[in-house]
């Protein structure tokens, strides 16, 4: 893994190129330097844990960076809440720790995560460890082997071995750490990056309390993946995005001379752009171009790019690339059949149908179309229904082989709705947000038809409660009435003050004190199922608002009217509730 | 047979309406279980173009393994269940299943049975009357399990329940007026009910224990029963019963329970019940209820028969009819409008569709009569018949698929009023 | 407790306002055995107070007598549910929906339970307990057929009565086990009369005018009159928002702000804008606008086939007499789709996006003749 050690000129034309030209100092990174800085300065920030003041290794500007750093976390008053314990000498951390102690790089493929990481711990004197996929990754590996490896630094120094340098653990595709439960991979680098932090400085206390001492690089491609969650909150997140197609070309035209090869800029330009900013993918290409021939030209690239990138992908990327068209290339001929495969191909590994499915209807609309814009959207909802019907028959009827034919249900919005702008392509969430609220509301009506009198209940079921009722029965609980002190109410008003209440009381309805964002106090009713005559944030027009001193006055009443009825046993007014009503007819 | 005769007329469309009911159920059965309302259509147009069929049961007594709670009750009995029959001999029709079951009383062999058929046409019955002739009252309870779909009929059960009872030997001491042949019976009512699971599992039991065991296996549809079984099973067709042999039976019961029904209730009886002998006993029963009530009792009206069956009576289909724009010289039916606003075509067949739905008619049923009512109309062009089928038939999959029945209903008629006014 | 839907139902045959043939028939019925009965009809036209007023008839002021009970249920798969139930000493209430995907178990268990206890009620006007299933049509195929032989098994200890929509949804042989009792929705007179009667009772005035609105407007539906009734006088204790020139009383052309003058649940006005949304502008931008309201309603709890069926009714209501036809072909068409499919918004949209189009293409045909 550790390709420190320069070529040897015989073998150099077994190697990969991708090997060859992986950048080996900090300079040679390619793409956005602003990402790479960030990423170098949260390791620097370890320095003062690992190294203990031994600055040979920090570099003027890093130590720069950090003074920047560090003064702009005091500009965000995020000083003190980083030291949990209040260290006077480490104002930071007890150990001299950056706040997150987890650096979790994200981004598509082939950008050069790994290799930025296993930079980044090379210039800053580490050495690596990496885990990735292809090693067993239960909780149990990372319990041994990461800590071993973090813990195992004061071995090797004074042993003299391995470069006498302390480890940094590179966790790569993180994101396929699958598995839930308390012993998954996540959750116990979580663990190990938790414990221990709260401690005080002394360690030695036993093997499970010391806390974490070493940097841990975590590398996706999914930020969001589920497995994530518990890791975000304690990360510094470096995003990844692309390099430009200049600087990529400009590093091919670089390689490609040093290799030999001759090539012109547009043909080049139109590799980066198959390749969407993949440079591995670029220089695989390249090389195989390579052996056969001398120049890069057109023919050659087009023959070579078929089925470049196998990678899993997520769903937003699928999402994407149902989006926008690839470069074009010139007199396309082929295209066609070779899209469905393309994307039944990106839809499988990705798996996620329904996040896909979303992610489609969330963006339709919203994609470019220049001609037929009906046809187009009509022709996308069959296809919806077509994935719908698909995937209601596998839920229910656990028809597996028609999971076969779900990735077709995606592959028409290409045809429909490609175009070569890229539009920001919306994560999707709406629907997601939107059943939130319904669970939201729908615990609203349980709690009322759970306290609603039993004749009510055998009268209105199921959706009636929330076509019919509620709308009708908040009009019912509103009266007009004026904010006056009950004494001076004037008799209509106290009649309807009586039967509001009575009202109320029936229906478990209550207000209940509140305060609002502005901190001023309301009253809220109780279950608040005034949220079915509320839409789109607004109140129904034609009701009178209900103001606080009304709501008040209200619920001392009903307060004063629950103390008559529980005093006043056996004796039912005109307003009593419908059960008694019932035992005085029995 | 009144039905039939008319039936003659538009012989191309009786088969039609056969070829078409025909499809139907599978097409149900592939997107969703069949419902009975598929089956409806179905058996109906088998009634009215296939031959005769004779009926099932005869009267006598009560009987059948429900326990000895009810039998206090003799009065306030189903006549259901109060004219079960209880031998062989009284299920005097079905001809040719009895006669093959009549044989296995003499020579104590039986394999194993499946009925299929649509409801009411005697499975159970004939199955249970078999069994107590079989055994007799003494052995029946030791000799005979009785499981439905009101049993929990899951894996495990079959795993235990059934292969436990499966597994015991018979005991030899019987009474000496019963062949009581020397195995159990174990019948499965509603078997198309069961999970694929559960039908499997039987199968394995149907085999080790076939020398001390019969199964008999009753269903609805005989395609929900998995090949396996099927195949280790004869197999007994139930066909709806005819209208001749339902009107003796019904006859009969009347005199028996001193109904007075007259010939038009009785014909309506028929008609409604669909060939389908247990709910012709039923409606009898509540219609007899309903008019013996008043004071003084009056004899059945085929009015009453009709509500109790559910079906959309006559006037209120014509008058449906009429806003499609069926029948001679229609015009614009003037619904009672107080301005003096025109009412366009489609607004008219909505509103007489809102009437229909409004009254709480079953959409279902009132698509089986606008068939009726349409595709027999002399007037009414072939084209159009075509294509009133083909929506029908697309409406009635939507209904069985559990879409909304007036908006259906309304695309129907919209529909069904275009394709007139086309043809016209 | 005393709202205006609940307040002066009827308790006894006697009082019921319409329907008087089918309520001399369940007197009639009561007085003899009684069978298992289907009730059906459209929602709110009186199944459930029929047949509350039938119970009485049967066992007298007891079945008033309700109380509620925690049961629960043990399904084959070892899980506990708990399940209220509304019961007197003569009969239970059962709602299949609270039971979601165990009605069967939960049918079954009730069933069999009451089915093998005889009556505790030595006084008993009958024999027999009774058990109500509401929303029957919605019970599972497999309960439904978990039913049928009970029903026909036990039929000394247990009566069953169903209330349902509709007996579409009913398999046969439920059907061919009961006596099927029609409760078609009042007229509007009738409802009229019923909102006169509680308006008296009362004491508040009513217009003539105002009640008649009030019954068009519910649609045959009475609980829905009677709770608007009461909506609208707390709001307007003298009904004088409401003209009595409106124009669903003249049965003149209506126009959007006339649909949306009545009293109608604010869901049914903001499907209502929807649909002025939709035939307003066609452009992909309106129908992503269209999208948001969808999602407000189904937020809202509104089941999505009343969301098609509201907005394509507005929609007939609104657009020419040519296209109605095809509104209605494709609501039918799409909610169709709904049932099959399980993602209503997918349904809905399309069924927005295809009356966009189909309104479109007839402004252009104009347009070009």
């Amino acid at each position: 893994m550790d390709e420190d050690t320069p070529q040897d000129p015989a073998d150099v034309d077994s190697t990969l190129w991708t090997d060859r030209y992986r950048p080996k100092r900090f300079t040679d990174l390619l793409g956005d330097e602003r990402v790479h800085r960030s990423a170098l300065l949260w390791l620097k920030e370890w320095d003062q844990c690992v190294f203990k003041g031994s600055n040979s290794k920090t570099s003027g500007a890093a130590a720069e960076l950090k003074r920047e750093r560090r003064k702009k976390r005091a500009r965000d008053g995020k000083f003190d809440g980083a030291a949990d314990a209040g260290d006077g000498e480490q104002a930071a951390d007890p150990f001299g720790r950056p706040h997150e102690k987890i650096l979790l790089l994200c981004g598509p493929p082939g950008l050069g995560k790994t290799t930025l990481a296993y930079v980044l711990a090379r210039q800053a004197g580490y050495q690596v460890l990496e885990v990735n996929a292809s090693d067993d990754r239960t909780g149990k590996v990372v319990e041994d082997r990461i800590r071993n490896a973090l813990e195992s630094r004061a071995l090797t120094m004074d042993g003299g071995m391995a470069g006498n340098k302390p480890t940094c653990v590179v966790v790569d595709e993180v994101d396929g750490a699958g598995g839930g439960g308390e012993s998954s991979f996540v959750r116990t680098l979580v663990k190990l990056v938790t414990e221990g932090s709260s401690t005080k400085k002394y360690k030695g206390k036993g093997k499970k309390d010391r806390p974490l001492l070493r940097p841990i690089i975590c590398i996706c491609n999914d930020l969001y993946a589920p497995v994530l969650r518990p890791l975000r909150p304690l990360a510094k997140i470096v995003r990844f995005s692309p390099p430009t197609n200049t600087m990529l070309v400009s590093r091919l035209k670089n390689i490609c001379t040093e290799e030999g090869l001759g090539a012109d800029a547009k043909n080049l330009t139109m590799l980066a752009e198959v390749a969407e900013g993949d440079l591995r993918s670029c220089l695989n290409t390249l090389q195989f171009i390579k052996r056969r021939s001398t120049i890069v030209d057109e023919a050659a690239i087009r023959s070579t790019v078929v089925g470049l990138k196998d990678t899993g992908t997520s769903s937003t990327q699928v999402i994407e690339r149902l989006f926008k068209k690839p470069p074009r290339k010139k007199g396309g001929g082929g295209t066609d059949d070779r899209y469905v495969n393309r994307i039944v191909r990106d839809v499988q590994t990705s798996g996620e149908y329904e996040k896909i499915s979303q992610g489609c209807f969330e963006n339709y609309l919203g994609a470019r179309q220049l001609t037929d814009t009906w046809p187009r959207i009509l022709e996308a909802t069959d296809w919806l229904f077509l994935y719908d019907r698909l995937d209601g028959r596998l839920r229910s009827d656990r028809d597996y082989e028609l999971l076969a034919y779900v990735p077709y249900a995606f592959v028409p919005w290409y045809k429909l709705f490609s175009s070569h702008t890229s539009a920001t392509m919306e994560f999707p969430k709406t629907d997601y947000e939107a059943y939130l609220k319904r669970v939201a509301h729908q615990e609203i009506v349980q709690t009322f038809t759970a306290s609603m009198p039993h004749a009510l209940k055998t009268l209105f079921t199921g959706p009636n409660i929330v076509a019919e009722l509620l709308p009708l029965l908040n009009r019912i609980i509103a009266p007009d009435l004026k904010p006056v002190n009950s004494q001076l109410i004037k008799a209509e008003e106290r009649a309807v003050m009586l039967k509001l209440i009575s009202t109320m009381l029936g229906m478990k309805l209550s207000f209940v004190q509140d305060k609002n964002e502005d901190g001023q106090l309301t009253y809220k009713l109780d279950p608040p199922i005034d949220v079915f005559i509320h839409f789109d944030g607004k109140r129904a027009s034609d009701m009178a608002p209900s103001r606080y001193a009304v709501r008040h006055l209200i619920t001392r009443e009903m307060e004063a009217e629950e103390i008559r009825r529980s005093q006043g046993e056996g004796v039912t007014n005109n307003a009593s509730d419908i059960i008694a009503a019932y035992n005085m007819c029995a | 047979m009144a039905p039939s005769s008319t039936t003659q007329k538009v012989d191309a469309f009786a088969m039609m309406r056969q070829a078409a009911a025909g499809k139907k159920p599978s097409a149900a059965a592939e997107a969703s279980p069949p419902k009975a309302s598929g089956s409806g259509s179905s058996s109906k147009a088998a009634n009215s173009g296939g031959p005769a069929v004779a009926p099932m049961f005869k009267p006598k007594g009560s009987g059948l393994g429900a326990g000895p709670k009810h039998v206090a009750d003799v009065e306030n009995q189903p006549w259901v269940e109060k004219y079960r029959p209880k031998n062989l001999e009284e299920v005097s029709a079905q001809d040719h299943t009895v006669q093959v079951l009549k044989k296995t009383l003499g020579n104590s062999n039986l394999p194993h049975m499946l009925f299929y058929g649509p409801p009411g046409t005697g499975k159970t019955s004939t199955i249970l009357a078999l069994c107590k002739q079989l055994f007799g009252p003494e052995l029946f309870r030791s000799r005979v399990l009785e499981l439905n779909a009101s049993d929990e009929r899951g894996i495990s059960v079959v795993r235990d329940k059934i292969k436990n009872f499966a597994k015991t030997t018979v005991t030899t001491n019987h009474d000496p007026n019963y062949p009581a042949p020397p195995f159990k019976i174990i019948i499965l009512d509603e078997a198309d009910s069961m999970t694929q699971d559960a039908q499997s599992a039987l199968r394995r039991i149907m085999e080790s224990h076939s020398r001390i065991t019969r199964f008999c296996l009753i269903c609805n549809y005989v395609t929900r029963i998995i090949e396996p079984i099927t195949s280790r099973c004869s197999k007994f067709r139930f066909k709806p019963l005819d209208v001749s042999s339902t009107e003796l039976r019904l006859k009969e019961i009347c005199l028996k329970e001193n109904v007075d029904c007259p010939d038009d209730a009785l014909r309506a009886l028929i008609k409604t019940s669909d060939g389908d002998l247990r709910r012709a006993i039923t409606y009898l029963q509540s219609a007899s209820r309903l008019h013996s009530a008043t004071t003084p009792p009056t004899p059945l009206t085929a009015i009453s028969v009709q509500e109790i069956g559910g079906v959309v009576p006559d006037g209120v289909m014509a008058e449906l009819a009429k806003a499609l724009g069926v029948e001679s010289g229609a015009e614009d039916v003037e619904m009672g409008e107080p301005s003096g606003r025109t009412v366009g075509a489609f607004e008219t067949v909505q509103r007489a569709v809102e009437k229909v739905v409004r009254e709480g008619y079953s959409a279902t049923q009132v698509l089986t009569q606008l068939h009726d009512l349409l595709i027999l109309d002399p007037l009414v062009s072939p084209r159009a018949k075509a294509k009133i089928a083909l929506t029908l038939g697309e409406t009635d999959k939507c209904l069985t698929d559990g879409a909304d029945e007036e908006l259906q209903l309304l695309n129907a008629c919209a529909k069904i009023r275009k394709a007139v006014s086309e043809a016209a | 407790m005393s709202l205006l839907v609940d307040k002066w139902r009827p308790k006894t045959l006697d009082e019921l306002a319409y329907h008087e043939d089918l309520s001399e028939r369940l007197r009639a019925l009561a007085q003899t055995d009684f069978p298992h009965t289907l009730f059906y009809g459209p929602s709110g036209a009186g199944k459930k107070t029929r047949i509350m007023c039938t119970l009485k008839e049967l066992f007298g002021p007891g079945v008033d007598k309700l109380r509620i009970e925690q049961r629960t249920f043990l399904t084959p798969s070892k899980r506990k549910i708990e399940i209220n139930v509304v019961q007197s000493n003569y009969h239970i209430e059962l709602t299949p929906s609270d039971a979601g995907n165990w009605d069967r178990s939960v049918v079954q268990e009730v069933l069999k339970d009451i089915a093998q206890t005889q009556q505790v009620d030595l006084n008993a006007k009958k024999r027999f307990k009774v058990v109500i299933i509401n929303e029957a049509d919605l019970l599972s195929r497999d309960a439904q057929s978990a039913l049928r032989r009970t029903m026909e098994k036990f039929t000394a200890n247990l009566r069953v009565i169903l209330c349902a929509n509709s007996t579409s949804r009913i398999i046969g042989p439920i059907r061919s086990r009961c006596l099927l009792l029609r409760v078609g929705a009042p007229s509007e007179a009738e409802i009229c009369k019923v909102l006169a009667y509680a308006a008296k009772k009362e004491r508040l005035s009513l217009p003539e005018h105002v009640a008649t609105l009030l019954a068009r407007i519910s649609q045959g539906n009475l609980r829905r009159a009677l709770l608007s009734l009461e909506a609208l006088h707390t709001q307007d204790p003298t009904f004088k928002t409401v003209s009595a020139s409106h124009s669903l009383l003249t049965g003149t052309k209506q126009s959007a702000s006339d649909l949306d003058s009545v009293p109608r649940p604010d869901w049914e006005k903001y499907a209502g804008r929807a649909a002025e949304k939709i035939l307003g502008e066609q452009t992909p931008e309106r129908l992503l606008e269209v999208r948001g309201m969808l999602y407000e309603l189904l937020v809202h709890c509104i089941p999505a086939p009343l969301i098609i069926s509201t907005i394509s009714k507005r929609l007939m209501d609104r657009v020419d007499e040519e296209i109605k036809a095809d509104v209605v072909y494709w609501a039918a068409f799409y909610e169709h789709r709904l049932r099959l499919g399980s993602k209503p918004i997918f349904h809905l949209e399309a069924f927005c996006a295809r009356i966009m189009s189909v309104y479109k293409q007839h402004l252009l045909g104009i347009g070009f003749d």
